[in-house]
């Protein structure tokens, strides 16, 4: 009696499973490769597409120091009164250095004020000819960490403004509200942005991959006659969409390096002007791979989806 | 091995494909399946390898019938039937080897084994020499003989050819049908669908004749 092909060695479960998905790969690599332009110029869409949103996580990450720098130490200025009389000051500077919440007081006095000025603005000699210094005292007031945050600061503020000879008082915890409330804004939207535009990836590869089924209908037939299951044919198309998602996540990668290479000195140059250094900075590792698995994941369902038509 | 009883076919057209089929094959025949074209031999082919559903009756193929098989159950089945047709339908993309190992990569065998399997069976119908060859730079009977090294790597325990001989001359139609034989004696059950009688006659077999669907003539010779 004939031999059957059971009695041949197999792989087991395991490592059948592990060798079909190794072909699954080559297979659809080597469909990608069959036709290189078009494959190339779907990634290169994805890529873009996904560019957008990971530009903004990019410029996010960048503003994050500016918000970090504000939240630690929190700073408030006090505006006097021009014309307070120095017993004013003395009692004013006897208070503030015995308020729990202000870590160091520094007193700018008008002159140091105007030859500050001078110096940043350049106007040479014109301020000196003013009849009256028309710059007022300053305290500037480095907060108690502990009493840093938004909600302690307020009271503080609202107390330094009661004493007298105070014009007003500024503090810098406003400036740092304001920004995380930017910066908030900025992370729905980028939020929105990958929902919208990972939608839109969704729907690209999906579509690919569906045409691609109908340009191989003929070899599905063919794998269906000699009893290859569905998954059997179905699995180089799930990885047809991985490839193509983890390609354009990496094109996206490339061009946000690339837009922030090129606008690095532009940058510098403007931060330069505020006497701060800053260089900055590309996609983050983490948030790299993070894009990848997201492009990856995003090109599994988007084959699976074309499937399900 | 091969059972049907009562099987009707009807497509949509107002006349079934096949009625009132009755016939069984046993382990081991070699049975030609003859009739006019359009009489519904590839319909009675396509029902034994599930391809198609009977509208009535039962079509039971290895003690599987095959009206209740379940969709899952549809592949395991045709990996133990080779299917021949009159276009060999191979992966243009792939080269002899790769389309003739492929039953055995679904089947999960081991590199070592596919590749002694299909060297073996390349040699049996002589197609060792084109083993990196790509099937458009093959003959229409080095082709046919690929789609037939495919059909019998696994060593199906039934082998369905429709047409195999109809694109090829006399000469190579009979050498084809004497492969046939070979492997018949290796023990699987053949069943040869072709209009061309006078090819059949000469080799003494049951015959099963097929006109407008109905099952006209079973001679044993
Ligand atoms: N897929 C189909 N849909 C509709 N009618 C079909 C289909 N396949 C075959 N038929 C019809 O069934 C009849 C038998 O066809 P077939 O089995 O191919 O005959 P044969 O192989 O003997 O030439 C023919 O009338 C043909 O038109
Ligand atoms: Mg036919």
């Amino acid at each position: 009696m004939r031999e059957n092909t059971s009695t041949y060695k197999k792989h087991t479960f395991l490592t059948l499973f592990f060798w079909h998905h190794f072909l699954a790969m080559k297979t659809a690599l080597r469909r990608l490769f069959a036709s290189p332009v078009s494959a190339i110029i779907v990634c290169v869409v994805i890529g873009l597409t996904l560019a957008l949103p990971t530009g903004l996580m990019v410029l996010l990450q960048n503003t994050q120091f500016l918000s970090g720098g504000l939240d630690k130490t929190a700073q408030v200025s006090i505006y006097l009164k021009l014309g307070v009389s120095q017993n004013q000051m003395n009692e004013l500077n006897r208070v503030l250095h015995q308020d729990q919440a202000i870590q160091q007081v520094e007193y700018i006095s008008p002159e140091q004020g105007m030859d500050e000025l001078e110096k940043t603005m350049q106007f040479g000699s014109a301020l000196k000819e003013l009849k009256q210094n028309p710059i007022p005292a300053v305290f500037v007031l480095n907060v108690a960490p502990s009493f840093s945050t938004s909600e302690e600061i307020q009271p503080l503020v609202s107390r330094l403004e009661r004493l007298p000879g105070v014009d007003y008082v500024q503090s810098d915890i406003q400036w740092a509200k304001r920004l995380k409330a930017i910066r908030t804004l900025l992370h729905d939207v980028m939020n929105a942005l990958f929902l919208l535009f990972g939608f839109a990836v969704l729907v690209i590869i999906s579509h690919t991959i569906h045409l691609a089924m109908q340009g191989y209908r003929d070899e599905i037939e063919v794998l269906k006659l000699i009893g290859a299951g569905t998954r059997f044919i179905r699995r180089p198309f799930l990885y047809s969409g991985i490839f193509y998602g983890l390609f354009g996540s990496l094109f996206a990668w490339l061009f946000i390096e690339l837009l922030v290479i090129f606008l690095r000195p532009s940058v510098a140059r403007l931060v330069g002007l505020y006497h701060a250094s800053f260089s900055l900075q590309g996609v983050s590792f983490h948030a790299g791979l993070s894009l990848i698995g997201l492009s990856i994941g995003l090109g599994w369902m988007g084959s699976w989806l074309s499937m399900k038509r | 091995m091969i059972h049907l009883s009562n099987v009707t076919k009807r497509y949509s057209g107002k006349r079934d494909a096949l009625s009132e089929i009755t016939l069984h094959i046993d382990t081991g025949e070699m049975v030609f399946l003859t009739g006019h074209s359009g009489a519904g031999k590839s319909t009675l082919l396509k029902l034994i390898a599930a391809i198609e559903k009977p509208s009535t009756g039962e079509v039971i193929v290895n003690g599987q019938n095959i009206h209740r098989l379940k969709q899952h159950a549809v592949p395991r089945l045709r990996r133990q039937i080779g299917l021949i047709f009159q276009t060999p339908y191979l992966l243009r993309k792939q080269t002899v080897f790769e389309n003739v190992a492929l039953p055995l990569v679904i089947e999960g065998l081991r590199h070592k084994e596919i590749t002694s399997r299909t060297h073996a069976v390349l040699g049996q119908v002589g197609l060792l020499d084109l083993a990196k060859a790509f099937p458009d730079a093959l003959s229409c009977g080095e082709q046919q003989r690929v789609g037939i090294a495919r059909a019998i790597v696994t060593k199906p325990f039934l082998l369905l050819a429709d047409e195999p001989t109809g694109n090829l001359d006399p000469g190579l139609a009979e050498q084809m049908i004497r492969l046939f034989e070979c492997f018949n004696q290796m023990g699987m059950t053949t069943l040869i669908a072709s209009h061309n009688l006078a090819l059949l006659r000469q080799f003494k077999r049951r015959t099963l004749t097929l006109d407008a669907g109905r099952l006209c003539g079973d001679e044993k010779q």
